[in-house]
């Protein structure tokens, strides 16, 4: 098993590579795009509420791999997206798993960041009220720093996911990890050793996203009590 | 080509009934996993660290590596192989790495006097069993129960790489015989939409009348 590793050792490395950037751009741009939308859900008016309430059901109802499809394959039927600037954007694979990832993360974020800033304590939203804070001052002193210590194990969850999700984009012929295991397969014919290889390469980048979020959780969530 | 929708229709049978066979099989397997977990002798834990990694490893590896350890020992019986029974059998291992975890942090939820209360009056481990954990039990991981199911009926689509002839194959067919794959992906999406919005509202008629811990509440 190590000796296809080191054989294949500049494959599996682009592979890596790809994945991180993946995943690390799309929890990025997610994580953008949720702290946008729990913020116009704050607003309180229900044609909006309504739109992202049906976003949100779409995206958590429907499967990744439809998702990706309807992007990646779907999309090339329309006449304004063939003829246009945006065929460069859907014809790149890359671009389309970007794309879909990062929908589905911001989905998934927002549900629970919601949920987070409805927990947090009424009474200091009040108390900073009467002591004369600003709206903007309430939020960037108050509320978004104890949301963000309060969800970082459920995010380092959403982490995972989001890992799992990338896995699957392999099948619209994006070199990841997964790809590149089925181009050595293909090439070798050792599938279980191959196989092991890519778990064993999960496992770690799982670990490289877990413990930085572990570290910072456990240094700050006693601030908060 | 109304040909083509119905046999998107016909192929979600399938995939409806993939996903409930991996339920049904994945719980009685993950019950067990939970029993064999929750036990601290000094074996159990190769159980633990089974489930942290089909939990931990993408869906996708899991169902490609159980589908071709399936071939390998079919073959060696002369028997062809299936995509449904090795995408069931990947199913249900996922399932029940979830649904051990779930069991046991509802196990953890009930308060620990019942069973104090239930050795002091001399009950045996299987009046126990079934008066006071097992109702208790089901009351807390119901709502975690359906989320699997709705996250079991996403995986399922994976399985259509494999070869399985669910949703995802008939309007991959459909799409490339007729040059509009948005048309049968996106009726597709609207049959999933269907059966996760009848998942939800199962989960919340749930919320409202469960009577399993009533008495114990």
């Amino acid at each position: 098993m190590l000796s296809i590793f080191l054989t294949n050792f500049p494959q599996f490395l682009q592979g890596i590579l790809t994945t991180l950037e993946l995943v690390f751009t799309s929890a990025i741009l997610g994580l953008l795009s949720a702290i946008c939308l729990v913020t116009l859900k704050q607003i309180h008016s229900t044609i909006i509420n309504k739109i992202i309430e049906t976003y949100l059901f779409i995206i958590r109802s429907t499967p990744f791999l439809l998702q990706l499809y309807i992007i990646y394959y779907g999309s090339m039927q329309f006449h304004f997206i063939n003829h246009s600037f945006l065929a460069d954007i859907f014809k790149s694979a890359y671009l389309c798993a970007l794309i879909a990832l990062t929908l589905n993360t911001s989905a998934y974020t927002t549900i629970f960041l919601s949920h987070t800033l409805n927990s947090i304590n009424k009474k200091e939203i009040l108390v900073a009220k009467s002591l004369g804070f600003s709206q903007w001052q309430i939020n960037k002193c108050i509320i978004w720093p104890q949301v963000l210590i309060k969800i970082l194990p459920i995010y380092s969850n959403e982490l995972i996911m989001l890992m799992k999700c990338a896995a699957i984009a392999s099948s619209i012929t994006i070199l990841d990890v997964m790809g590149v295991t089925q181009q050595i397969i293909g090439l070798t014919y050792q599938t279980i050793p191959c196989l092991m290889i890519a778990g064993i390469i999960y496992l770690i980048l799982n670990m490289l996203f877990n413990l930085p979020l572990k570290y910072i959780y456990n240094k700050h969530h006693l601030k908060l009590t | 080509m109304l040909s083509f929708y119905t046999t998107i229709l016909k192929a979600s049978i399938v995939t409806v009934s993939i996903s409930l066979l991996s339920m049904i099989f994945g719980l009685l397997l993950g019950s067990l996993l939970a029993l064999l977990e929750m036990n601290k002798s000094k074996i159990s834990y190769i159980f633990n660290i089974f489930s942290a990694l089909v939990r931990s490893l993408p869906d996708i590896l899991i169902i490609f590596f159980v589908d071709y350890i399936f071939q390998e020992i079919l073959t060696k019986f002369h028997i062809n192989s299936n995509p449904f029974i090795s995408g069931l059998l990947s199913l249900s291992l996922i399932v029940s790495a979830f649904s051990s975890q779930i069991f046991i942090a509802a196990y953890n939820s009930i308060p620990k006097n019942h069973i104090h209360i239930a050795n002091s009056m001399k009950l045996n481990k299987l009046t126990t069993f079934k008066h006071i954990i097992a109702p208790q039990v089901l009351h807390f991981s119901l709502p975690a129960l359906l989320n699997l199911t709705l996250v079991i009926l996403k995986d399922s689509s994976i399985v259509s790489l494999i070869g399985l002839n669910d949703m995802m194959n008939a309007a991959h067919i459909a799409s490339a015989d007729t040059f509009n794959p948005f048309n049968y992906y996106a009726f597709a999406a609207l049959i999933y939409l269907i059966m996760s919005w009848i998942i939800i509202q199962i989960q919340k008629w749930f919320k409202v009348n469960d009577k399993c811990g009533e008495l114990y509440a």
